[in-house]
């Protein structure tokens, strides 16, 4: 059947406002990415990390799994300050004879640290066994409070970890500072380790999260 | 011919995904585990599986008393305050037979592009005039170790061959869904392996 001339032209005229209009949406979608996911995914690098000002407390827990040993450095500069008597290092019994704990021990040692006043925690093969472990000690001493130090990406995770634990000890959280070689939340899907980093800490809270492998 | 409407077409579709997910998962050892290549006799051995949970020291040693090498290599960065792995496996090793003279311990950088840690490894063999390396992996560490070194060292003139311990295998398979370190193990070899198909050529915005 033939249409009339006007149907035809009004035909167009919608198929072009409808081009025009899907293109105007997909030039807005993919610039509104551009602009806002660089800063969305360094918020949500950023949000991984838990900063509190320094308090007095009981311990200073450097929860193990750091090679760079930036942990026990940090928590050794905030026992000689006097924030706590007495630090706690952690670890694991790498190979037979090698405990990372012993070595940590002996490093903080180095820095300043009093050997009497240094306790290793053993066997913490991950941040849940970590909490237990580390939870039981402070209510067998009858310590009430910590302030735990450990990577930045590591302590949002690590301190819902413990508070998960022992609702009633009180847990400060004082990170190590962002920085090279370890780990920067600032674009850091450009950057290998980084967003390799981010990406297992992201997976390790779901994992948390949902009460999954221990 | 029946038309499938665009809902079922989305749950198809979704439904084939998860499934897609859900078989990969099930398959991560299989797909990150390949066989061991076949055994010949090489230059030196390059023992890069020193560390927890691994029995790859027997199997060094029992390579090591087969003759397939003269030379044996431990290697690891450190992993806490100038604490080196592989200084114990050499020690481990020495008290167990291979002579002293035989045996090295590498101290390897922490590398944050694996490319530098290739072409150091790569220089190494050169300077000891090496052209043929059996490399002992960990078993999730097999296929990356191929897929990262093996053309660059071919190009060198150096051929290599990569195999893991038996028994570091048939442990990392038992019940690995059920444990922790399993899990995190294979889940961290995939992403070192994507991590090294998309930052390929180690490019860093500072």
């Amino acid at each position: 059947m033939n249409q009339a001339p006007g149907n035809n032209g009004h035909r167009m005229k919608l198929v072009t406002s409808r081009l025009i209009i899907g293109v105007l949406v997909a030039l807005l979608t993919i610039s509104s990415i551009r602009v806002c996911l660089p800063p969305l995914l360094s918020v949500i690098a950023g949000s991984l990390i838990r900063s509190e000002p320094a308090v007095q407390s009981d311990l200073i827990i450097a929860l193990g799994g750091d090679r760079y040993c930036l942990r026990e450095k940090r928590a050794a500069e905030l026992y000689l300050q006097g924030f706590a008597p007495r630090m706690v290092v952690s670890g694991v019994q790498y190979i037979p004879g090698i405990h990372t704990g012993d070595w940590a021990r002996n490093y903080v040692v180095e820095l300043g640290v009093k050997i009497d006043d240094v306790i290793v925690l053993r066997e913490t093969w991950n941040t849940r066994e970590e909490a237990k472990r580390l939870t039981a000690m402070m209510r067998e001493n009858g310590w009430k409070s910590a302030i735990v130090v450990t990577s930045p990406y590591h302590s949002r995770r690590a301190l819902f970890t413990l508070e998960k634990a022992a609702p009633e000890l009180r847990f400060t959280s004082i990170p190590v500072e962002p920085q090279h070689p370890e780990w920067r939340p600032t674009r850091w899907w450009t950057r290998r380790n980084d967003a390799g980093m981010t990406v297992r800490e992201i997976l390790a809270w779901v994992n948390t999260l949902l009460s999954g492998w221990e | 011919m029946a038309v499938i409407s665009y809902q079922k077409r989305a749950l198809i579709l979704i439904t084939g995904a998860a499934l897609l997910m859900a078989v990969c998962i099930f398959a991560l050892p299989d797909l990150m585990i390949p066989d061991s290549d076949k055994l010949h006799r090489v230059d030196a051995i390059f023992h890069l599986s020193v560390g927890t949970r691994s029995k790859a020291d027997d199997y060094v040693l029992d390579l090591f008393q087969q003759e397939y090498a003269e030379q044996v290599v431990c290697l690891s960065s450190q992993i806490s305050h100038e604490l080196y792995p592989s200084d114990f496996a050499r020690l481990n090793l020495i008290t167990r037979g291979i002579p002293e003279e035989r045996i090295n311990s590498l101290h390897l950088a922490i590398y944050e592009c694996p490319v530098e840690l290739v072409d150091f490894l790569a220089r190494y063999c050169l300077d000891h005039k090496w052209d043929s390396i059996l490399i002992v992996t960990s078993p999730e560490g097999n296929r990356r170790g191929r897929q990262l070194m093996r053309d660059d060292f071919k190009q060198r003139g150096i051929e290599l061959n990569f195999t893991h311990a038996p028994e570091d295998e048939l442990e990392l398979r038992r019940d690995w869904w059920r444990t922790h370190w399993k899990i995190q193990r294979l889940i961290g070899a995939v992403s070192d392996l994507l991590l090294d198909i998309y930052f390929g050529d180690c490019r860093q915005d500072s």
